[in-house]
């Protein structure tokens, strides 16, 4: 029971479709606060999938997850965005909006989610840009950053309201290998510093070798736990 | 095509069709408004016709003055008559005598003419079913020998003005669909040319009332702009009919223009804004991908 309420992530007997199809089946697995786990599988296992349903993109069909307290078997569409407020999203092709700065890109995020005091953003957006080791380019604009740097700003992004829980689809995936690195060391220090649960969907074994943690494989439209050994 | 002349490219059709929907609600508009003057001008002139309506009610040869007295005083005591005046045969005889301009009475040897008397009655009154009642009424009496009033002009005036509110009905059905479908159409486009911001508020977590509000101001806009073209159109319209019929001026009513004026403005502005809000719920509930 008290281990049910302390997951950021639970998921019981659960069902992943898109559309009608049936892409995942029978999963059962939590995840810990300040957890960072792989997920890990062959290209159309069905990682995006299963982190889509996470967040309400996909509805959940069958089976019950509770997410940052919300048991998504139950959430109405008017609900989602609250939901979403609890999550930080890093995606490779969610990025910066091109045509404003790094500042106004984070402000209209706070806008967006019910912010409504400017110090309070303006002191909100130094601080994530700080803890991702960004402080001095909140007035640049998005083609003005590497790609590495950009990555940083989508994840300050996903921090500004604090999530419990980060879910990132192959944050790396365009990134050279030193970037990479770079940015695997930045989402364990925040999971480490904030206590925030993080799960990443990755192709990238080299990352996995270099920075080990629990893994979680799509295989045969399920999802194995593999804890910590690469096999 | 780049995405960013894809996005331009999006952005200008959604321009275009947004310009063709504000012709089209201010096309609406103007019909409605011209017939709602139409039908202004219409109550106001069957108004008079009806109040200046005269049903005759002839009486008896033999009808006696008590009895002829009675049916006056009940008669006078009906909320919807207006006036009554009692016409002897004597005076009747003169009024004829003067029109044909010949005795006729003289030449007859006696008086063919009856009693009579001539009532108008209430505007809200003068309809064929309300007068049918009255004739029924008085027929029954023993004094009365025969009820005239002109039927056909009422008629006449609610059959034209049935006729004229189908066609426009008409006319504006077919104009609303083509409204809501452009609305719609433009919606759809400039939703698509923005999929990337739209997208990113959605995974943020932004509400949904959020993401509408921009487009529901500019819908706002929208309708305000299509009635002030509407009613500059329509003030354009009956200052011409003024110059051309000044007997119609006289027909209008102030109060109500205004409040055909606030009508249009309130349509207006209910037409853009509820179309804006269907089409862009409709979009947001489908995945912004899925668009095209
Ligand atoms: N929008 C969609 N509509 C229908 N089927 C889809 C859709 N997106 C993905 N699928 C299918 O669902 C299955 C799982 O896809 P998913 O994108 O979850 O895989 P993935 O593990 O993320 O792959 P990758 O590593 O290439 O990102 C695949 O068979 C894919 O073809
Ligand atoms: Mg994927």
């Amino acid at each position: 029971m008290s281990e049910l309420q302390q997951a950021v992530i639970s998921i019981k007997g659960v069902d992943i479709y898109q559309k009608t199809t049936l892409v995942l089946q029978e999963l059962n697995f939590d995840i810990r606060p300040g957890e960072f786990v792989y997920l890990i599988g062959k290209t159309g296992a069905g990682k995006s999938s299963l982190l889509k349903t996470l967040y309400g993109e996909l509805p959940l069909m069958k089976g019950e997850i509770i997410i940052a307290e919300t048991a998504l078997s139950k959430l109405k569409r008017k609900e989602i965005p609250l939901l979403r407020r609890k999550l930080g999203i890093v995606f490779q092709d969610f990025q910066l909006l091109t045509d404003r700065s790094v500042h106004e890109n984070l402000k209209f995020v706070l806008r967006a989610t019910g912010w409504k005091d400017k110090a309070e953003m303006t002191k909100r957006i130094e601080e994530v840009l700080e803890l991702v080791g960004l402080p001095t380019k909140d007035f640049k604009m998005p083609h003005e950053l590497s790609g590495g740097e950009q990555q940083r700003v989508v994840i300050a992004r996903a921090l500004l309201n604090k999530p419990e829980l980060i879910l990132a689809d192959e944050p790396t995936g365009n990134l050279d290998p030193d970037t990479s690195q770079e940015i695997m060391k930045l989402l364990i220090n925040i999971s480490k510093v904030e206590n925030t649960a993080v799960l990443m969907a990755t192709h990238d074994y080299m990352i996995i070798e270099r920075f080990p943690a629990r893994l979680l494989k799509c295989e045969g439209g399920k999802v194995l736990d593999l804890g910590g050994i690469l096999f | 095509m780049s995405e960013q002349s894809q996005l331009k490219y999006f952005r200008r059709k959604a321009r275009r069709t947004t310009i063709t929907a504000v012709i089209s609600i201010s096309l609406v508009l103007f019909l409605l408004g011209l017939f709602s003057v139409l039908v202004m001008n219409a109550k106001m002139l069957s108004d008079y016709v009806k109040e200046h309506l005269e049903v005759q009610i002839y009486l008896n040869e033999e009808a006696e003055l008590k009895d002829i007295k009675t049916l006056e005083r009940q008669l006078q005591a009906m909320p919807y008559v207006k006036q009554l005046d009692f016409v002897s045969k004597e005076a009747a005889v003169a009024v004829l005598t003067e029109d044909l301009g010949e005795d006729f009475v003289d030449f007859l040897g006696y008086n063919p003419l009856l009693s009579s008397f001539n009532m108008t009655v209430t505007a809200d009154f003068a309809n064929t079913d309300s007068l049918k009642t009255v004739k029924e009424f008085l027929l029954a009496n023993a004094i009365v020998k025969e009820v005239y009033y002109q039927e056909n002009v009422l008629d006449l005036i609610n059959k034209n003005l049935r006729t004229i509110a189908l066609v426009i009905a008409g006319f504006s059905a077919l104009l609303l669909l083509i409204t809501v479908t452009l609305i719609n159409n433009s919606i759809r486009l400039s939703l698509y040319s923005q999929r990337f911001l739209i997208k990113s508020m959605q995974l943020v977590g932004a509400t949904a009332w959020f993401i509408k509000k921009p487009y529901l101001f500019k819908s706002f806009l929208q309708g305000l702009v299509s009635v002030f073209v509407a009613i500059s159109l329509l003030y354009g319209v009956m200052q011409v009919s003024d110059a051309q019929l000044p007997e119609l001026k006289e027909l209008r009513n102030d109060t109500f223009t205004l409040y055909i004026g606030i009508g249009m403005l309130l349509i207006g502005l209910v037409i853009s804004l509820v179309s804006t809000w269907f089409a862009i719920s409709k979009y947001l509930r489908n995945k912004i991908d899925d668009l095209y």
